[in-house]
């Protein structure tokens, strides 16, 4: 199998993956068509705990997700990442033999005229040769810097420095007739992407603090120019954080910084997504009901909802957000929220052409976001406040009811009370159960958007960059304290 | 209860009609493949390990019969002449017969063993072929049921139909073709035991309208129908005020008075009956005694007016508005005096017909092109019969959008069209009024389309899509429904054909 440039064979090119469908083509028997998609993905880990160094790792991997239509039969599919001639049969021989279980006549489903061409949005900032070149010394630097300084300061720190490349590309024989470029319509044209990470909790030896610092990024370099001031950052929290004082529940004033902030618009930005529009009924907050008159489901598009401040969207030419997209979906810039009011919502293809004006799609999958700042320091939010908690981050959100988008979780690495315009002690963790739409509807104040550490879970996942602000907003609410530190 | 009628009344015809149609020959169908049935059941020692063995050997099969299906949007009668259905269940006799012998053979025994096993093992019984050991166990059943115990004989019979006839209690294990000898032979002997009239009647209904489906393809069962139908007309005439009362709750339509129940009864006895032929017949005279006939007898049968047939008959055919394309060329308004016509709704934008499609298992066979291909046959066997498609601009075509006005509309469905070989079809492309919701929502809101409001002749039905009207050469409606199904498909060309006939007749004298 030959390799891309300089890829060492960790991700497959474009070249090599169109070898892959014109070889399980060439396999098939039985006529019909043949669809792949292929994926590719390298990481590179660093891992560590009380400032020693416990994981280093390489992995790669494949996965290719073959279907198979013989003649009048619906697709089988087989998953597989072995790429030999002998395991590309089997899963051939596997997809046609699902395929034949059930028949279907395709015929008779007469004209069409050639498939429109689409082209994704092809200059999103989301491959960094950095990333992919960033070897395991390089890593072990960064990380050697970041736990020197936790050393330095008599603390404990854990960390963990991730590099991914990934491939991916999604194509099949069907309707050569009507295809007017290389790809039908709803195929994902071949597309790499890298994504770095760089995220450090740092603990005193007692355990009575922790803090806490992390971003992400398509571009291993700015981890790697960050990483002083991130382990700065964490250090500073743990021992701003020591021996916090419990706090009783209740309603607040809150100083959220960016992290915490993106890790509560979470269930918010995912509600857009919903393909609401079409989605009849769904529990949902941005829906009002069906129109009798109409016959069709009423939503908020064009209702204030939120603070006028609050704009959120996405604009895939904008080097911090940059996604991987598809003809169909993603196409363009998105505007979610306007000055406080509901401008778009999510919906699939053929809702948009079937009802919208134009032609476009934003549907559920990997979610980058935007949301408008404004010029209020955290220090300057600090100051005005009288009584308040200032709040680092929180952990483990979960929806609580999609209407309301009442949500629970906790926060965690700092939370501090702040009192006459100073932070006084550090504070308990505490549960809150709140909704971001309540907390968009009583802000105070929002600080500068910054980039802050969203990075996908999954392996070979698709990047899911935000840029957020702080925020202060009153009224907060905390329902229980939490033990953990 | 309206509603129901009207397909009665379509479907009754159909019956009448279907039996003199034959069935067209057979052709291979190429996917088929059967099941590997390479297991040795033979050591299997429980009658549940039968069961599931000959119930995995049906699955492949049962899986293939669906797909064939064409009510999921299927187009194999533009495949086959006739069923794949028979073509099919060979295959599942062979196959499955094989099985229940092989995996049966300890079990053969139907006098040793368990009463409560027999509604497993009679369907393994008639699979293997071993009919008089599954009428045996049976018997042994019926014998069993309590004199006095009503209800567990009524459920007994029950429960033994519906594995004679392969109903969906069975369906696991259906047996293929339906026993309607089998059927009779249980009920003559042992339904004259229920003494509850209202559930004879309620079983002898059910078993007409069995063997009433059955006619599509075989119209030798019309006679057995018959006999369950006078039965339930005579009980229905002697029923007590208190029997009759209790009508809508046995037959689970409590929503309608005893009349309209009994009304609905009576009208599929008395179509079934051979009522609708004569109807039929006087269609060859003329419409409007076809119309006043039909008027009539739904009349009489369920206690209502006659203009209350909830079916479109005998209103004089609005002229069709929009641009009107035969080929490439405009052509004269449709529907055209002088010619029997059908007129179809169907536009390629409303659901079913050719849809946004957003990935290649979309672009298979719907209803709409099932409904095209069934139109071509028509055009291939009535020439002078005037096809018309009544479509609607909606703004896109496909997946196309940019650019698209309702003439590029038109084209693109002429073109789609042509594609089924409906050449001779005309096209008529209404320009849909629309307004949007406003800005950001956008929402297109289509205003009503006139062509449809016009057929709907003041709301009295709803014109959908693939709502189809047969119109005589005086440009009178002669009859209308959802859709060209296999159910109606023998009817509306009985219809055509007794139009088409007419008008020769009427011609060369």
């Amino acid at each position: 199998m030959r390799e891309i440039a300089g890829s060492d064979g960790r991700i497959l090119s474009r070249e090599e993956c169109q070898e892959l469908l014109r070889r399980a083509h060439a396999l098939a028997e039985g006529g019909g068509e043949t669809q792949i998609h292929v994926t590719s993905w390298w990481h590179g880990e660093l891992r560590w705990g009380c400032n020693r160094v416990t994981l280093v790792t390489d992995r790669r991997n494949v996965g290719l997700v073959l279907a198979r239509a013989v003649r009048n039969g619906v697709y089988g599919s087989v998953s597989l990442n072995q790429l030999d001639d002998r395991s590309l049969e089997a899963a051939v021989r596997a997809a046609e033999w699902q395929s034949r279980r059930r028949v279907l006549a395709l015929r008779g489903w007469g004209y069409f005229p050639p498939f429109p061409h689409y082209d994704p949005f092809a200059n999103a900032a989301i491959w960094s040769d950095a990333t992919f070149g960033a070897t395991a010394e390089a890593r072990a630097e960064v990380a050697r810097r970041m736990i020197s300084r936790a050393k330095t300061a008599g603390m404990l720190s854990a960390g963990y420095l991730e590099v991914r490349a990934a491939t991916t590309m999604a194509f099949g024989t069907e309707f050569p007739e009507l295809r007017t470029g290389e790809h039908a319509f709803w195929e994902q044209p071949y597309v790499r992407w890298t994504q770095a990470q760089g995220s450090m909790t740092v603990r005193n030896a007692a355990g009575t603090g922790s803090g806490w610092a992390g971003l992400s990024s398509y571009d291993w370099l700015q981890i790697e120019r960050a990483c002083d001031e991130l382990a700065e950052r964490a250090v500073q929290k743990c021992i701003a954080s020591q021996d916090p004082v419990a706090l009783e529940p209740g309603r607040y004033t809150v100083i959220l910084e960016p992290q915490a902030v993106a890790d509560l618009m979470d269930v918010l930005v995912r509600s857009f997504f919903r393909e609401l529009i079409e989605s009849q009924g769904t529990a949902s907050p941005w829906h009002l009901g069906f129109d009798e008159a109409l016959r069709l489901w009423r939503t908020k598009l064009g209702m204030k909802v939120v603070d006028e401040r609050v704009t959120i969207g996405h604009d895939p030419a904008d080097p911090r957000l940059g996604i991987v997209m598809h003809p169909l979906e993603w196409p363009g810039p998105v505007t979610w929220i306007e000055r406080g009011v509901l401008k778009s919502l999510g919906h699939g293809f053929r809702y948009a052409m079937e009802h919208l004006p134009g032609r476009h799609a934003l549907r559920t999958g990997e979610i980058s976001y935007s949301m408008a700042g404004g010029d209020v320091s955290i220090d300057e939010m600090i100051r005005t406040t009288r009584r308040g908690l200032l709040v680092s981050r929180f952990w483990n959100v979960q929806l609580l009811d999609g209407e309301s988008l009442l949500s629970t979780g906790y926060t965690r690495d700092g939370l501090w009370l702040i009192e006459n315009g100073q932070i006084t002690k550090a504070v308990k963790n505490l549960r809150f159960t709140e909704s971001p739409l309540f907390v968009l509807n009583n802000l105070e104040a929002l600080g500068e958007a910054v980039p802050v550490f969203r990075p996908t879970r999954r392996e070979g996942g698709y990047p899911t960059p935000a840029v957020v602000p702080a925020i202060k907003a009153r009224d907060f609410s905390f329902t229980s304290p939490i033990d953990a530190i | 209860m309206a509603m129901r009628h009207a397909r009665i009344v379509g479907a009754a015809v159909l019956a009448t009609l279907v039996s003199a149609a034959g069935v067209g020959a057979q052709k291979p169908f190429a996917a088929f493949e059967l099941p590997d049935t390479a297991v040795d059941v033979s050591r299997y020692t429980t009658i549940e390990e039968c069961w599931a063995a000959v119930h995995r050997v049906m699955g492949d099969v049962t899986a293939q019969r669906k797909r064939l299906d064409a009510d999921n949007g299927i187009v194999w009668d533009t495949v086959f002449d006739g069923s794949p259905d028979e073509e099919v269940d060979s295959v599942v006799v062979s196959a499955v017969a094989e099985t229940a012998r092989r995996c049966m053979a300890r079990f053969a025994e139907p006098d040793t063993l368990p009463l409560d096993m027999y509604w497993i093992v009679a369907p393994l019984y008639m699979h293997a072929g071993w009919e008089d050991k599954a009428r045996a166990l049976v018997e042994r059943r019926l014998a069993a049921v309590d004199p006095d115990n009503q209800t567990e004989l009524v459920a007994a019979i029950d429960s033994i139909i519906n594995l004679y006839l392969g109903g969906f209690e069975h369906r696991a294990l259906t047996i293929r073709p339906p026993r309607y000898d089998l059927v009779d032979e249980v009920v003559d002997r042992y339904g004259g035991r229920i003494a509850d009239r209202l559930k004879r009647i309620r079983l002898y209904q059910r078993l007409a309208e069995w063997k009433y489906q059955d006619l599509l393809s075989d119209s030798v069962t019309e006679r057995p129908g018959r006999k369950y139908m006078k039965r339930m007309v005579a009980l229905l005439g002697s029923l007590t005020d208190a029997e009759r009362q209790r009508l809508p709750e046995e037959f689970n339509a409590m929503l309608y008075s005893p009349e309209e129940v009994t009304g609905g009864i009576l009208t599929l006895a008395g179509l079934h009956m051979g009522g609708f032929l004569v109807v039929l017949d006087s269609l060859r005279s003329s419409t409007a005694a076809f119309v006043r006939l039909a008027r009539e007898s739904f009349a009489s049968l369920v206690g209502t007016a006659p203009d209350a047939i909830p079916l479109p008959m005998g209103e004089q055919a609005p002229t069709l508005e929009g641009l009107v394309l035969c080929g490439e060329e405009s052509c004269e308004p449709r529907p055209r005096r002088g010619r029997v016509s059908i007129v179809v709704f169907m536009s390629p934008g409303d659901n079913g017909c050719i849809k946004v499609i957003d990935g290649p298992n979309r672009m298979g066979a719907n209803w709409c092109s099932l409904t095209l291909n069934r139109l071509r046959q028509f055009q291939d066997r009535f020439p002078e019969l005037d096809i018309t498609i009544v479509a609607r601009s909606h703004g896109y075509w496909g997946y196309h959008k940019e650019g698209i006005t309702p003439q590029r509309e038109a084209e693109l469905t002429r073109r789609w069209i042509d594609s089924f070989g409906l050449e001779r079809a005309a096209l008529v492309m209404e320009e849909t009024d629309y307004w949007r919701l406003p800005h950001p929502d956008e929402r297109r809101i289509d205003r009503e389309s006139v062509n449809a409001r016009n057929y709907s002749f003041g709301g009295r039905w709803p014109v959908g899509e693939r709502m189809w009207f047969l119109i005589d050469e005086d440009g009178i409606v002669v009859y209308g429904e959802h859709g060209i199904d296999r159910v109606n498909k023998p009817l509306l060309s009985a219809l055509i054909e007794a139009l088409v006939s007419r008008k020769g007749a009427r011609a060369g004298t």
